[in-house]
């Protein structure tokens, strides 16, 4: 069995007839961040929700610690210690900012919610000011920390993160990527897909490069960040 | 003045049995965004579940007010099977289809429970046991009846029973999760299939209680009282915007008062037309409805 966190073998995902993901492997370690880049359409966001289930692929295989995922349902993907930040948020908009968490902490008993809520105030501080707002009232920014508040709260093994960074003031994005950073040294595996590849392989130890639905490059992030391709196609310099 | 007061007296008694059925389509299409058009039937089988087993418990107990309750408590939970029953058997195995697939299946689903119903009750009414016998209470000139007031405060009770549930437990707080982001939620490790169903369980039992509350003020019970009923708790549904709780409450209040001001003052062939009208207008001037589009707690 594989000795890996998380592996994908040869997977390939359909919309009907649009074919997304095309043979695509990835592998994740324990303790790494591994960031998945591409361009709008590359694919990205289908690996992911194929990782949690919300997306069945037709064919390959998804390994979490040597178990297949492909017919565990979504919400026991998640009680085996994998948890999704989506694109978009997904906040619950008719939610306070303290009930959001408590769905996040779903699986956890009282103790351990308790626990997590100190946590994830320590990480953004910002939430626990906000603690009984409507989660829809939220800035972007506040959102996106609410979304990775929630998603912490089970206490994953393995976060999939899908652009932190989208529609979120620069600054902003620079505390978000610090706490990933933190979250991470705090014994969390990472997978994060970015659009914003400068960003995105700053902030990881390994990346794969998806174009149109099949990995094209892969490889550690300081090699990516010089090699001359992503430069041109990712990274703006030419 | 004592007759504009003793309609209103009416119409709250009657919209919160509107409320009740309400709020099962309203919390359904919270969870599903389906118009379970069967739930007007769901109604009828509790009133048919209450007239059963008040024939069976009927005189072996010495309180009225025990045998009304247990009465109701089996109806309640006989619907809120056979509501989990519709999820599982009807609708989950088209869930990913169209709307359209669903919607005709809704229809379908109410048709058979009506023939069924006519099949294994017999097609002429019933006569249902008075379980509380009904007593004139006046009160400065207004002419109340206990089973009036026993109306109100069991809705009212089952009402305020239903938001601590939906605001203050796990369970509740999932169902709105659920009924705003269906993924999401399945993302917090949410068995959502089982959230789903309890929507149905309760909903059907709130329904329930409504068929018992309604049959004891009624001379007789019969398989097409839901169709009426369904229709016009539907119409409150929509009235005070699909998917808001609080919404079916407030319609279905609206929806009692309106209907009896014009059985009261206009004619009483109108009644049941009223409920129409207001359809055709909200639908023309107000399709979200009154509470509609997020600005109070959907389910
Ligand atoms: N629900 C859907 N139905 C049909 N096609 C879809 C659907 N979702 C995605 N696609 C298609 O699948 C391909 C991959 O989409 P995906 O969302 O994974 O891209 P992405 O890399 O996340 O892009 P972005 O950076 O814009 O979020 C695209 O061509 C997209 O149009
Ligand atoms: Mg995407």
């Amino acid at each position: 069995m594989s000795d890996h966190l998380l592996s994908l073998r040869r997977v390939s995902c359909n919309y009907g007839a649009v074919q997304a993901l095309n043979d695509v492997h990835l592998k994740v370690d324990a303790g790494e961040i591994v960031t998945l880049i591409g361009a709008n359409g590359a694919g990205k966001s289908t690996t992911l929700k194929a990782i949690v289930g919300l997306l069945r692929p037709e064919a390959g295989e998804i390994l979490f610690e040597g178990n297949s995922l492909l017919r565990i349902p979504t919400h026991k993907i998640a009680a085996m210690g994998i948890a999704l930040v989506p694109e978009g948020r997904a906040v619950f908009a008719n939610l306070s900012v303290l009930e959001n968490l408590e769905m996040g902490g779903y699986l956890r008993n009282t103790a351990e919610i308790r626990q997590g809520l100190e946590y994830v105030f320590a990480l953004f501080p910002r939430l626990q000011e906000r603690i009984k707002q409507v989660a829809g009232t939220l800035s972007g920014g506040e959102q996106q920390m609410l979304a990775i508040g929630r998603a912490l709260m089970a206490k994953p093994r393995l976060l999939l993160l899908d652009e932190p960074s989208l529609g979120i003031a620069p600054l902003l994005v620079k505390s978000i990527y610090e706490a990933i950073d933190a979250i991470n040294r705090e014994g969390v595996t990472i997978l994060v897909v970015e659009q914003n590849a400068h960003l995105a392989l700053k902030h990881s130890h390994r990346a794969y490069v998806l174009e149109t639905g099949r990995v094209v490059m892969e490889g550690s992030s300081r090699e990516l960040e010089n090699d001359p391709r992503v430069k041109e196609a990712y990274l703006g310099e030419v | 003045m004592h007759a504009f007061l003793q309609q209103i007296i009416n119409g709250i008694s009657l919209g919160s049995i509107y409320a009740l059925v309400a709020l099962g389509y309203t919390m359904v299409y919270g969870v599903m965004r389906l118009i379970n058009f069967a739930h007007g039937d769901v109604y009828m089988l509790g009133a048919f579940f209450g007239y059963y087993s008040s024939r069976v418990l009927h005189g072996k107990l010495q309180s009225s007010l025990i045998e009304t309750i247990l009465v109701m408590i089996v109806s309640m939970l006989g619907c809120a099977l056979i509501g989990m029953l519709i999820e599982r058997l009807a609708y989950r195995p088209v869930r990913k289809a169209s709307r359209l697939t669903s919607l005709i299946i809704a229809i379908g689903l109410s048709l058979l429970i009506e023939n069924l119903a006519q099949l294994i009750f017999g097609a002429d009414p019933k006569f249902f046991p008075q379980l509380i016998p009904e007593k004139q209470i006046a009160l400065g000139g207004l002419s109340l009846t206990n089973q009036q007031i026993i109306v109100v405060v069991v809705a009212l009770l089952l009402m305020a029973g239903l938001n601590a549930f939906v605001f203050y437990t796990k369970s509740g707080k999932a169902m709105r999760a659920v009924s705003f982001n269906l993924d999401a939620a399945k993302l917090m490790g949410i068995n959502t299939n089982a959230v789903i169903s309890l929507t149905f369980a309760l909903g059907s039992a709130l329904a329930a209680a409504g068929g018992i509350l309604v049959s004891m003020n009624l001379p007789g019970i019969d398989p097409l009282m839901g169709v009426m009923t369904g229709l016009k708790a539907f119409v409150a549904a929509v009235l005070g915007g699909i998917g808001n709780i609080f919404g079916a409450v407030l319609g279905g209040l609206i929806l009692g008062l309106a209907e009896t001001f014009v059985a009261g003052y206009g004619s009483s062939t109108y009644r049941d037309a009223i409920a129409f009208l207001i359809l055709i207008a909200i639908l023309l001037f107000k399709p979200e409805g009154l509470l509609g589009k997020g600005q109070v707690e959907k389910v």
